[in-house]
């Protein structure tokens, strides 16, 4: 399986690299990305199986990554990775397709919590 | 709302993130201060939009205490993860957004906010056109953290 990373802090993308580590997914491909627009080139390129994003980015927020993947009849799974956690967003979210929104600060068993129903 | 309710709310939200996310055991929040800002400041800040304000708060220390923050925020994670002023600032850029991303929540029955991107800063801003700034220092484990809420009225 491969993982695309997409937040605009690096500290940010080690952690969840960290995280994934720590929740039991350390055998997956990983690739990271800045923005939603260099994220959005590199899934056109090499999709992955699952997009963890972060959602208020510069260039391209993670929610205009998910409505333009969607638009191009890309169905990569995505989730969030985010400090946005009120109902208006997590709402936003899922009618955009996301499969879920984990919200910072995280835990692995917030990741498990998330991750295990797609990977099996 | 007043900006005083945002300073509050922001130290609110930071001693949550500082002790939880930084482990960090000692908090001391001592209110808002009508002392200047040290000169020599490194930090964040990023927008807190909403219909009627237009503010920015700030997360701001000592090159060494922002350092510290970020180790922190990392965890130490291979001693090498923090070897540069853009990793400092980066760290401290997501402390920032953790602590916004808590007062939206905690202010979300008073205002509908929306959270930009951060900006870095050395130095002192200083607030122009009508603009009115506060500030209080929140100790983590002694150091001070200066905590900035600043910005105006939109009508």
């Amino acid at each position: 399986m491969k993982i695309l990373i997409v937040d605009d802090s690096k500290a940010m993308r080690m952690i969840v690299r960290r995280t994934l580590r720590q929740a039991g997914f350390g055998d997956h491909a990983v690739t990271e990305a800045n923005n939603g627009k260099e994220a959005l080139e590199n899934v056109r390129q090499s999709p992955p199986d699952l997009i963890l994003s972060d959602w208020n980015m510069p260039e391209m927020s993670g929610i205009e990554l998910l409505d333009s993947l969607r638009a191009e009849g890309i169905g990569v799974k995505f989730g969030f990775v985010t400090t946005e956690r009120t109902p208006e967003m997590r709402v936003r979210a899922a009618d955009s397709g996301a499969a879920f929104l984990i919200v910072k600060p995280f835990t692995p068993e917030d990741f498990k919590e998330a991750l295990t129903p797609l990977f099996g | 709302m007043k900006l005083e309710d945002w300073l509050d709310a922001a130290a609110v939200s930071a001693r949550e993130i500082a002790g939880g996310t930084l482990g960090a055991s000692q908090l001391d929040w001592a209110g808002a201060s009508s002392a200047a800002l040290p000169g020599d400041l490194w930090g964040v800040y990023i927008p807190l939009l909403t219909e009627g304000f237009a503010l920015q708060l700030g997360v701001l220390g000592t090159r060494d205490v922002c350092e510290g923050l970020a180790r922190a925020l990392l965890g130490d994670m291979d001693g090498d993860s923090v070897s540069s002023d853009d990793d400092v600032f980066d760290a401290v850029g997501e402390i920032t957004n953790l602590i916004a991303g808590n007062v939206k929540v905690l202010l979300a029955d008073r205002a509908n906010i929306r959270v930009g991107v951060p900006l870095a800063m050395r130095g002192r801003v200083m607030p122009l056109g009508g603009s009115r700034s506060i500030h209080g220092s929140l100790a983590v484990d002694q150091k001070d953290v200066w905590l900035v809420m600043t910005g105006t009225t939109t009508r």
